[in-house]
This record gives structure tokens, sequence and C-alpha cells, in this order.
């Protein structure tokens, strides 16, 4: 097979730069996304979404800590006050004196049948009488400027059943709850939960967090106060990933440097530094064209790729300085083993798009992208540019020995311990927390936080009932009431529209002439012995007889139907974490979120999808060096370096106590990927004749190694918690790959008779 | 037409007295009084309290103590006739009295109202003077909200004790609507160690 490479060199790689700088320029409007979602399987990520429409997830969590409980609730009104002047958050609802006769009058479109039950239980001559007591001792206290309207629109208190609506919603918060503060049991930290002003944007979070650091630092001495929540979040997660891409990329750049100048030593090598300038912007674009959108964790995985991509041209431009062959004829005898390289590492990433975490899709399609096009300029653009003798410069050599048979096989084995010993005690965390990337004072600010909060969190659960419409929400969260222990609380305070005419219908039907009549007897009876005047209640009978119109708007005090990215509808329920109500959800067809319960969900998907991306990526791999060695010996060699690698990189993971997050699974099938091209490149320098095997020189494969440490290991220095765990793992990875491929590999093929 | 001149002057007169803005607090007369009650550390008294109430047949009298204590914000408002019950207000705490026994109470409006009446038995004329705009008469003060939003008083009437400088005599909520509340106070004692169970 005859390679021809493109004609006119120079121009040829000119119109290369000049697309690249085309697509580098269209890519300057792209504007980078960042999502949870994007970073979660699927089979929980409906939960994920779903939990992050709880009714605080989209809260300002304002806390506010003092040494004692009164400075506390100075400067957490003072703060209140503050943030509401500036705009910077929407006034807090605040009861006004008259909320409770508020509550009386929205009671009939809330008339359930527990309550018609409840208000025949209650018109009895012994309740009425002890009411009426009450009401009068109520008077003639000082509450009685308060309670005064109450009494004459209520005598009966039938208020009490929506406080107890309203209670509901918030059961077994065990939160304390005061001048609308959550306080901790010494009421040292309070917090107070806002509604933002505007969208969740970057600029909007950097503004927040600089006008909110203003006025905190104005509120005292020994007073710390900060907020939490989505905002803050984005301003931490975005400024680090920022800062990271930055420092990634001046590392990976000094360490390029550093290999060309240890290893390249030709002008003409620069070009293979050329490569993330030309393949990067198109693989951006093309993936962006996939998805409509594109990650800044995927654009940060342009220095893996980059990385990745130089080893094809590593390995021709090594082969055509010690092959002494003509361009065409050193093409042609590495082109297999180039095109197995790039198969195995397609793939890989072939792998990881069958994972149904979308991030992963993302970067399968931005690398093999970029990957394709690194190969066709290594096959067809930069050959001729490698066949000038007049550059020619000294190589250094790399006079390496592998292990003797014996201590190969003892540090095979050993890595094999070391990795199951790590795969076994490794911290693997499922935790979203882990995915986002926080600084070490917010860190200190969650622990507070969660000291006051963490109890009512285990102790809670949410359920989510669906709806086409917000009202089709709230009316299969109304048939979904029945499925559990205690009706779910927001069709109690909110019900739909279908439900408030049946409830205020069921009020009518209630209050009879009789009935009123009856309750008109007792009241008036009990007044006469108390000295109360019964004319004073005609508010209650113009309410029983015609009810005054629903105005009061609860969902400013709880909004439990909540918008989905998919546009749908969910109805939002606080319930208790119990199995029962579990159970129950299951049975209603709704969803249940619980904390733990979605951490656990997690971890077991991630685990699952580690499981699916590795065996497909060996299976994968597998078949296809079987394809194109047709030997299996040779094929399961090709696979040494990729387990002892995975055995020294868990091992590694478990000696220095690293906490993995789910992002490691980015790096099990490029690590596959990579071993495999050094298990490749070791089998095919053995299996070609004698002649030949100077094409395949150790220094190719130490310069393909340490381009990929500098493009992809960097990464390790990074903040963010996903490109850390990526870099460092693939450092790792690549450190235990590039020794069992150079050390231990070649004594084993020498061993099975692999050389022909 | 001296006589014409006369009923002129006095009618502007009177007009500019009717238009005259309520005493400010930083008046020698308010300072004086702030002075006068800021002094005061631990009262107590005894009361009597008198509803005329649209939802009463007939005015109700009742009965009762309170006492007062600066350091820690404490205040015990207990009646003890027809009813015994009260409140009991400790720094930011606000408890419920049912027959002597106490029992927090969480409500925002429970604690609103107990420290409105903190305000108001001690005379606290700066705080006083946040919410309220005050004119004083002769030998008292009135006290009209300054916001009209949800005001549960149209005024409040405060009359100094003549026998004591530090002591009020009494005090009138007036309600929207015409109700009214009179609290009579007696046996007043300024500054005398309360009793120690005075707040528990």
């Amino acid at each position: 097979m005859k390679t021809i490479f493109l004609p006119r060199k120079t121009l040829c790689l000119c119109a290369v730069l000049a697309c690249a700088a085309v697509c580098g320029a269209l890519l300057t409007r792209v504007k980078p996304q960042e999502t949870v979602h994007a970073m979660i399987p699927a089979a929980v990520r409906e939960k994920v979404e779903l939990f992050e429409h709880s009714p605080l997830n989209k809260k300002i969590f304002a806390v506010v800590r003092a040494d004692t409980a009164e400075k506390a609730a100075k400067a957490a009104t003072a703060l209140r006050q503050e943030l509401t002047d500036a705009n910077l958050v929407r006034a807090p609802f605040t009861p006004r004196p008259d909320f409770a006769l508020e509550l009386f009058y929205a009671l009939p479109p809330r008339f359930t049948e527990q309550d018609a039950l409840a208000s025949k239980q209650i018109l009895s001559p012994e309740y009425v009488s002890q009411k009426m007591r009450e009401n009068y001792e109520h008077l003639l206290s000082m509450e009685g400027l308060l309670l005064k309207p109450l009494i004459a629109a209520d005598p009966l208190g039938l208020t009490g059943m929506m406080t107890y609506k309203l209670a509901a919603l918030g059961a077994g918060t065990g939160l304390d709850f005061k001048d609308g503060f959550l306080s901790s049991s010494d009421g040292k930290t309070l917090i107070a939960l806002y509604d933002g002003t505007g969208e969740d944007s970057f600029k909007r979070a950097e503004d927040f967090s600089r006008r909110f650091n203003a006025i905190a630092a104005r509120l005292g001495d020994n007073i710390q106060a900060f907020y939490l929540g989505g905002l803050r979040y984005t301003a931490e997660n975005i400024s680090v990933i920022r800062a990271d891409l930055w420092r990634v990329t001046i590392l990976a750049l000094a360490a390029l440097a550093a290999v060309f100048f240890i290893f390249l030593r030709r002008k003409s090598a620069l070009l293979i530094y050329l490569l993330p300038f030309v393949i990067l912007p198109p693989a951006a674009l093309v993936t962006y064209a996939v998805f409509g959108e594109i990650s800044g964790i995927t654009l940060g995985f342009g220095s893996v790729v980059a990385g990745l991509s130089a080893d094809y041209s590593i390995y021709l431009f090594f082969a055509l300085q010690k092959g002494q062959r003509s361009a065409q004829e050193t093409v042609r005898l590495l082109k297999k083993h180039l095109l197995c390289n790039f198969m195995t590492s397609a793939l890989c990433f072939a792998a990881l798009f069958c994972s149904s975490i979308e991030l992963f899709k993302q970067i399968a399609v931005f690398s093999v992208t970029g990957l394709t096009c690194a190969l066709l300029l290594a096959l067809y653009v930069f050959p001729p540019f490698w066949t000038n003798t007049d550059e020619a410069v000294s190589v250094p050599v790399f006079p390496v020995s592998p292990l003797p048979k014996k201590w190969a096989v003892g540090a095979a084995c050993a890595a094999l311990v070391f990795g199951a010993w790590g795969v076994t005690h490794t911290n693997f965390s499922g935790d979203i927390e882990d995915l986002n990337s926080t600084s070490a004072a917010f860190k200190t600010q969650k622990a507070i936080f969660d000291e006051a909060f963490s109890q009512a969190a285990n102790d809670n659960a949410l359920v989510f009932v669906k709806g086409s419409s917000v009202e089709n929400a709230l009316e299969n969260n109304e048939h979904a009431s029945a499925f559990f222990p205690a009706p779910l609380a927001a069709g109690g305070v909110v019900p739909s529209a279908k439900q408030r005419a049946e409830n205020a219908g069921r009020w009518k039907a209630f209050w009879t002439a009789n009935r009123t009549q009856y309750a008109r007897l007792l009241i008036e009876e009990e007044s006469a012995k108390l000295g109360l005047n019964p004319s004073a209640f005609a508010p209650f009978w113009q309410q029983l007889k015609n009810p005054a119109p629903d105005a009061f708007d609860f969902t400013q005090i709880y909004n439990p139907a909540v918008q989905l990215s998919n546009g749908a509808f969910a109805v939002v329920n606080v319930v208790p974490n119990t199995a029962e109500y579990e159970a129950s959800a299951k049975r209603a067809g709704a969803v249940f979120v619980s904390g733990a319960g979605l951490k656990k969900e997690l971890l077991a998907g991630v685990r699952g999808e580690a499981v699916k991306i590795v065996f497909l990526s060996i299976v994968f791999n597998f078949l296809a060096v079987l394809l194109v060695f047709r030997n299996a010996r040779e094929t399961l060699l090709c696979f040494i370096p990729v387990v002892l690698a995975g055995g020294f990189t868990f091992g590694c993971f478990w000696a220095f106590g690293v906490k993995v997050n789910l992002f490691v699974l980015v790096f099990l099938p490029l690590l596959t990927g990579l071993g495999i091209d050094y298990g490749i490149f070791q089998v095919m320098k053995f299996r070609s004749a004698k002649g030949d095997r100077i094409i395949y020189p150790p220094a190719a494969l130490w310069t393909a190694a340490f381009s990929t440490l500098a493009g992809f290991g960097v990464l390790a220095f990074a903040k963010h918690g996903v490109l850390f765990i990526m870099g460092l793992s693939s450092f790792l990875g690549i450190c235990g790959a590039i020794l069992a491929a150079q050390f231990v590999l070649p004594a084993l093929l020498e061993n099975k008779k692999c050389v022909r | 037409m001296k006589k014409l001149l006369f009923a002129l002057l006095f009618l502007v007169s009177a007009v500019l007295w009717a238009q005259q803005p309520p005493a400010q607090i930083n008046g020698p007369y308010a300072q004086e009084i702030i002075s006068r009650f800021g002094a005061v550390e631990t009262l107590q008294s005894k009361f009597t309290q008198e509803k005329h109430l649209t939802l009463l047949a007939e005015p109700v009298p009742s009965k009762g103590t309170f006492a007062f204590s600066k350091k820690g914000a404490r205040l015990r408002w207990e009646y003890t006739e027809p009813f015994q019950n009260g409140f009991l207000m400790d720094g930011d705490k606000t408890y419920r009295l049912e027959k002597g026994v106490k029992k927090e109470v969480k409500g925002v409006m429970s604690h609103h109202v107990a420290s409105q009446m903190l305000v108001w038995l001690t005379f606290d004329l700066k705080t006083l003077a946040e919410t309220y705009d005050i004119s004083f008469f002769e030998g008292g003060v009135t006290l009209t909200p300054k916001n009209n939003d949800n005001r549960l008083l149209d005024k409040i009437t405060v009359w100094f004790a003549k026998d004591n400088p530090q002591a009020l005599s009494e005090i009138r909520l007036d309600e929207n609507g015409g109700d009214y509340t009179l609290l009579k106070f007696s046996d007043t004692q300024i500054n005398q160690p309360l009793p120690k169970d005075a707040f528990l």
C-alpha cells in the first residue's frame, strides 16, 4: 500500500493552520457550560435534578454566627435589611399581624374531609364552652390586642386546621424558626433563606459575592457572615476552573518544552507541538455541533487529547530519524502500528461514549475527533518535513534493558497485589459535593452550616410528584397523597383548582342552616355566661354562609411547584425519611429522594458505569488487537501494561489516601488505551523483522509517554477535584504503563518466544 | 377693629399652635424624662386593667402584678384575677405563664407584644420615638404610631405618677374602632431588690 503525501508540504501546512485558526475564531463564540447533571449517570440524573429543585435548593442561605445569641440576632436582622435594601435578595415573607385572620379566610377552599370530620367533633357543648372561655381569657390578656379580630371572626378556632396544614409543610425538620431565622440550639448561628433577584450567571455570582462580603464586613467584630447555595458554588467552581486552565496550560507548555529539548531537539519536531493548536479547535467545534453545548471540563480535557495525539507523530518522527528510510517507506512500515494505536484509543473512547454520563459522551466525541485529525496529520502532512537530513541532530539513546524474567514476574505480581489491595481499600466517593471545587474558607463555612442543618437533612426526604403542568402536577400530588401514611402536605396548602372547588363545596355543604344555627346557639349560650357580646361574631357567620374569596397567596411562603429542565412540572413535599414513605412513594408512582439515599444510588450508579466502561473498553480492544495480531497470546500480552498500570495506580490511591471521585471513570478507559498502545508498540517491535526493529526505538516510547504526561499528567496540579483526579490518575497510570512496557513486557515477550 | 384683629391673632396663634410638630426627644423635657426613666434598674408594681371592647358585653376589670429588671431585659407580666396567666420575657425568649407555670412560646407575635409592653412600661422614650410620634401634655405623653400599615393601636396615652417621677400611673391603649384598654398602676417600687423567683 503506497502512502501518498499531500503535495506542496508548506502550502498544505499553511492550509491546515488556516483551518485551525478559523475553527479557533469560531470557538471564541462558544460559551462553555457547567452543569452537574452532565456529570451524573442517567440512572440517578432525574433524582439529582429533582433534588436540585427541592424547596431549599434555589435559596441563598445567609448564615450569621456570633459569640452570643443576642449579637447573632442583631447581626442577622441588620444583614437582612442591607441585603434587601441593596436588592441582592427578595424581601422574605414576614407574617402581618392579621396573618392568622388571613389563614382563617383561606380555609374553605382547603376544607378537606378530615377537616369536616374534625369540625363535626368540635360542635359539641363541651368544646364550645372551653373554646369560648379560652377566647375570653385571651381577650383579657395583652395578647388580646392581636387576637381580638381573629376571635371575632373565628370563635371556634377553625384556623387551627390551617396552621396544622402549614406546620405539616416542614414537619419533622426539627429546626427552631424564630423571627424569620433558622436557629442553632444555642442561638449563636442563625440562617436566613432568601430568593435571589436575578439569573444564576457567573457575572451575577461574582457581583453578589463582592457585595455580600462588603456588607458582611460591616456587621461588626466577632461576627461571621457568609452565604451558601447555588450562587456560591457557581462563583467558587468557575473561578477555580479558570485558574486551573491557566495553571495547567502553562505547566503543560513548560513540560512539553522540556520534552522537546531532551528528546526531540530538531526544529522540524516543533510540528508535533503544533498539534494541540491544530486539532483542538476543530475537535471542540465538532463536539459543540453534536451536543449543542460544550463543557469547560471537556475543553480542559484538551491537554489529554493533545498528549495522546502527539504519539503518532512522535513514533513517526523517531522512525524516520532512526530508520534511514524514505518517508513513504517508513510510513508504510509504521502505518499498521499507528492505525492499531488509533483504533485502540478510539475504541476506548467508544466505550466512554456508551456511558450514560453526558459529559463522557462529549469527551469521547472531542477526543476521537482530535485523534483523527492528529492521525491524518501524522500520516499525510508531517513526514516530508522529517526527512531533511541537513537538520540531523543527535537524538539521545536510551539503553533500556528489560528486567530479568524472574524480576519481571515478581514485579508484576507485586503490582497486582498492590492494586488488588488498593481497589478494595481506596476511598471512593459518590458525593456530588466532591465534583465541586471549593476554597478552604468555603469548606469551613459549610461545616458551620452542616452543624445546624445536617440533622434536618438526615431526618427528612423529598417526594416529587410530576405532571405536565402545575395544575396537573398538583392534581397528581393529590391522587398520590392517598398512598402515604399521612396526606402530602403541599396539597393541603396549595390545592389544585379542582380540589379547591371541591373543598369550597364541602365547606358550604357542611355549614348547613341547621348546623350553623346549632353553632350559633352554643356560642350565644356561652357568650351569655361569660359576658361576651354575641353580635360581635358577625364576621364568623358571614364566613360560614358566604366565604370570602381565596385571596392569600401561599406560594409566597412555600411554592411546592417546580419546573424541570424537560418542561414538565413537579410538586415537592417534605416527608419523613423512612422506609414506609419510600415504599408509599413507589406505590404512588412518585419519586422519593433523600440525601443519604441519593449518595448511595449515585455511588452505585458510578460503580455500574465504571464496570461497564472498563468492560467495554477491554472487550473492544481485545477483539480489535486480536483482529490485527491474529494471535491470542500476543493480544493478551498487550494488556500487561494496562493491568499493571491499573494495579500501580489504585495501589497508589490507597497508599497516599487519595479520595477518588467518579471522574476516575474517564481515566480507566484511557489507561486501557494508553497501556495497550505501549504494549502494541513493544509487541510490534518484537514481531518486526530484525532490520525493521530500528524504527521502534525506546526513545520513541519514552517521548510519547513523557509528552502525554506533559499534556495530561499536569492536570494533577489542578485545584478542581475533577481535573485533579483525572490528572493524578493519568500521571500514575502512564508511569505504571511505561514502566511495565519497558521493563516487564519485553521479558515476558522473550519468554513466550514471540519474536519472529 | 381691635376685636377683629385680636380674633384674627387668636385664630392664627391657634392654628400655629395646632401646627407645631410633636415634641422631639432631643428637647430638654424629653431629655429629662429619658434620664429619669433611664435610671430605673428594677421596677415592680401592681396593676388593674379595664378592657372596653365591643366583644365584651360590658367593661371587664382584671388585676395583676408586674416586675422588670433592666439587667437581662426581663419582664414578668402576670394577671391574678379573674384568670391567673400572663407572660415572661427573658432576653430574646418569651414564655407564657399559666397558673404560675412558664412555657416557652416561639411565635413572633407573642414576642412582639411582650417587647412592646417592655418599652411602654419602662417608658423607653428613645425606642418609643422610633415607632411613635410623641407629643407631650401636662402630666403625660401621647404616642401615635408612625406607620399606618397594619397598626393595631390608634394611639397610646401615658400618664406619669404624680408621687413618683420614675413611675407611670396610667396607660390607655386606644384601638382602631373605639375599643380601648386602661391600665392603672399602684404600689410601684423603683430600684428595689426583686424577689429571687421574680423571673423563674
